[in-house]
């Protein structure tokens, strides 16, 4: 469904991306673990096209995205939650999810989409008509997720739903994320958390400093004993 | 409340309600593409000349020329964002867009001096008497202008208003102002959203310049004294916020012309000013705290 056929990327001068190559198979969830600054959101911008590449090529079901637009990228059916939330500050909790909706022009799916992530995030529905920034961490997060849920996507990419939430409420997110992927959406974790989210999904890559270093099953990875060394302190 | 002093109160309301409806543009594009358009007041002179010219070779009446104004303005937004702005905040992407801000100041001297090539200096205005027709309630006396004028500011404020907060499309502007990456991503195209804002802000200061030519004449430079004006308000009613021009705009009106009832124009004049400069020094989010676009 998804190739990175080694791509680099960065910005302006500085490459941060190296020969990137990793895919993604219809109906599975894949990891992404690095630590700080290894170039996971970046590589999510270049694969959204927020960010240009400046070698190789993304590839989303079957067609090539490079110099798309990212909401070219999105029409597609690609669907990006951002790091750190970026929820619309001024705009009540449905007024983001129905911003969510919009490029589909069609109100009774987003209707039916939208009921979907009520039934998901109960909390959401409750608190529907207030301001999004009066939220906590997890709800927006929550938020985010729904947000992006709406443009009813194919694959989703979650850039680091865990940063800065208590561990129950990283628990009570990361029990949704099966749901998801069960109601037929690709998704693609982008963690620090690693443990967590090999859990989680059935493969993951590793990066460090903008390259893969490692890849494999999630059992064979959380076996690995570099990567419980750098990442599991063990 | 003596009439004079009510009289001078409700026309300082009358003018305010054009003078934010002026701003409104200003701070719609402004709140959605963070771009400061310093050629505002020459696009509200062209409106006028627009009017003007509709009344006269048209023969249309004052108030019937604002859709055509409207429209006009709307296109001229259209190209300017699209095939002036645009290529420039390309380039900028990255940074702040110091060079759309260069580039309207130079738009806004051309554009100035052309209107004075074109039409010459006179300060003019279209025939009729209607600008001069009078309403009474009581002691207090109306122009129809200012009736109009107050109308009508208030309605397209009021439509404006609605659109943003409950249309689709208003909905896609409102994202894009508050973060334009997330909108993005959520495939929203920004550069038609900045189409659309810049054109819609043009078409409302197409109205305020129908609806200011009944009240003040034309001339190539009277832009620049509405414009400044316009920043004022903006930045009175919290910037990026179009409910706030609206307020803004009615308190410039109101000290204006109640200052006029105590102290010479000069320190009206200036203590609008003064006003404006305090309140971006202690509440650079305007005076009424409501919320962007
Ligand atoms: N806008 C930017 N401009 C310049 N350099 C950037 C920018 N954003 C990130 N970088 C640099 O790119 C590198 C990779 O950053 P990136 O945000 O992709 O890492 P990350 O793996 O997502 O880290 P984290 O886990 O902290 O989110 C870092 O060295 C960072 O300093
Ligand atoms: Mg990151």
């Amino acid at each position: 469904m998804l190739e990175i056929d080694h791509v680099s990327s960065g910005y302006g001068d500085v490459r941060v991306l190296h020969r990137v190559a990793l895919s993604v198979e219809e109906g599975e969830i894949v990891s992404i673990v690095g630590a700080n600054g290894a170039g996971k959101t970046t590589l999510i911008r270049t694969i959204m096209g927020t960010l240009p590449a400046t070698a190789g090529e993304v590839r989303f079901r079957g067609e090539r995205l490079s110099g798309l637009p990212p909401h070219a990228v999105a029409r597609r059916g690609m669907a990006q939650v951002m790091e750190g939330r970026r929820l619309f500050p001024h705009m009540s909790v449905e007024e983001n999810l129905l911003v969510g909706g919009d490029i589909l022009r069609d109100p009774a799916r987003s209707r039916r989409l939208l009921d979907w992530v009520y039934g998901m995030f109960p909390r959401l529905r409750e608190r529907r008509r207030q301001l999004a920034r009066s939220f906590s961490g997890g709800e927006q997060q929550m938020l985010a997720i729904g947000r992006a849920l709406m443009t009813a996507p194919r694959l989703l990419l979650l850039d680091e739903p865990s940063i800065g939430l208590a561990p129950v409420v990283v628990k009570e997110i990361f029990a949704r994320i099966p749901d998801i992927n069960a109601e037929g959406v690709t998704i693609l974790l982008v963690e620090q958390d690693v443990r967590r989210s090999l859990k989680l999904s059935a493969r993951g890559y590793v990066i460090e400093q903008g390259r893969v270093v490692l890849n494999g099953t999630s059992a064979e990875l959380l076996a690995n004993d570099g990567l419980k060394a750098a990442y599991l302190g063990q | 409340m003596s009439s004079t002093i009510t009289q001078a109160l409700l026309n300082g309301i009358a003018s305010g309600a054009i003078y934010g409806l002026i701003a409104l543009g200003l701070s719609l594009q402004f709140g959605v593409m963070k771009i400061i358009n310093f050629a505002h007041g020459s696009f509200l002179m062209i409106a006028m000349y627009l009017a003007l010219w509709g009344c006269r070779h048209l023969g249309l009446h004052p108030l019937a020329v604002i859709p055509l104004v409207m429209a006009a303005l709307y296109v001229v937004g259209h190209v300017t964002q699209r095939w002036l702005i645009e290529p420039i905040y390309r380039k900028e992407a990255t940074r702040e867009p110091i060079g759309v801000l260069i580039f309207t100041t130079g738009l806004w001297i051309f554009l100035d001096n052309l209107f004075l090539v074109l039409a010459g200096p006179d300060f003019q205005s279209p025939p009729g008497d209607w600008p001069n027709e009078v309403v009474m309630v009581g002691d207090l006396i109306f122009t129809y202008p200012q009736v109009a004028g107050f109308i009508v500011a208030s309605a397209v404020t009021l439509l404006l208003v609605t659109f943003l907060r409950g249309t689709r499309i208003g909905r896609m502007i409102r994202a894009t102002g508050q973060d334009r990456e997330a909108a993005s991503v959520l495939g929203i195209d920004s550069a038609a959203v900045y189409q659309v804002s810049f054109a819609l802000g043009l078409a409302v200061l197409g109205v305020a310049g129908s609806l200011l030519l009944t009240i003040v004449p034309v001339d190539p430079f009277i832009g620049d004294s509405y414009g400044i004006r316009a920043f004022v308000v903006v930045v009175l009613g919290g910037i990026g916020s179009v409910g706030g021009a609206f307020w803004g705009g009615i308190l410039v009106g109101i000290i204006e012309s109640m200052g006029a009832q105590f102290m010479p124009v000069t320190y009206s004049e200036a203590m609008i000013f003064a006003i404006f400069l305090g309140v971006l020094y202690f509440r650079p989010a305007g005076l009424f705290g409501l919320e962007e676009a």
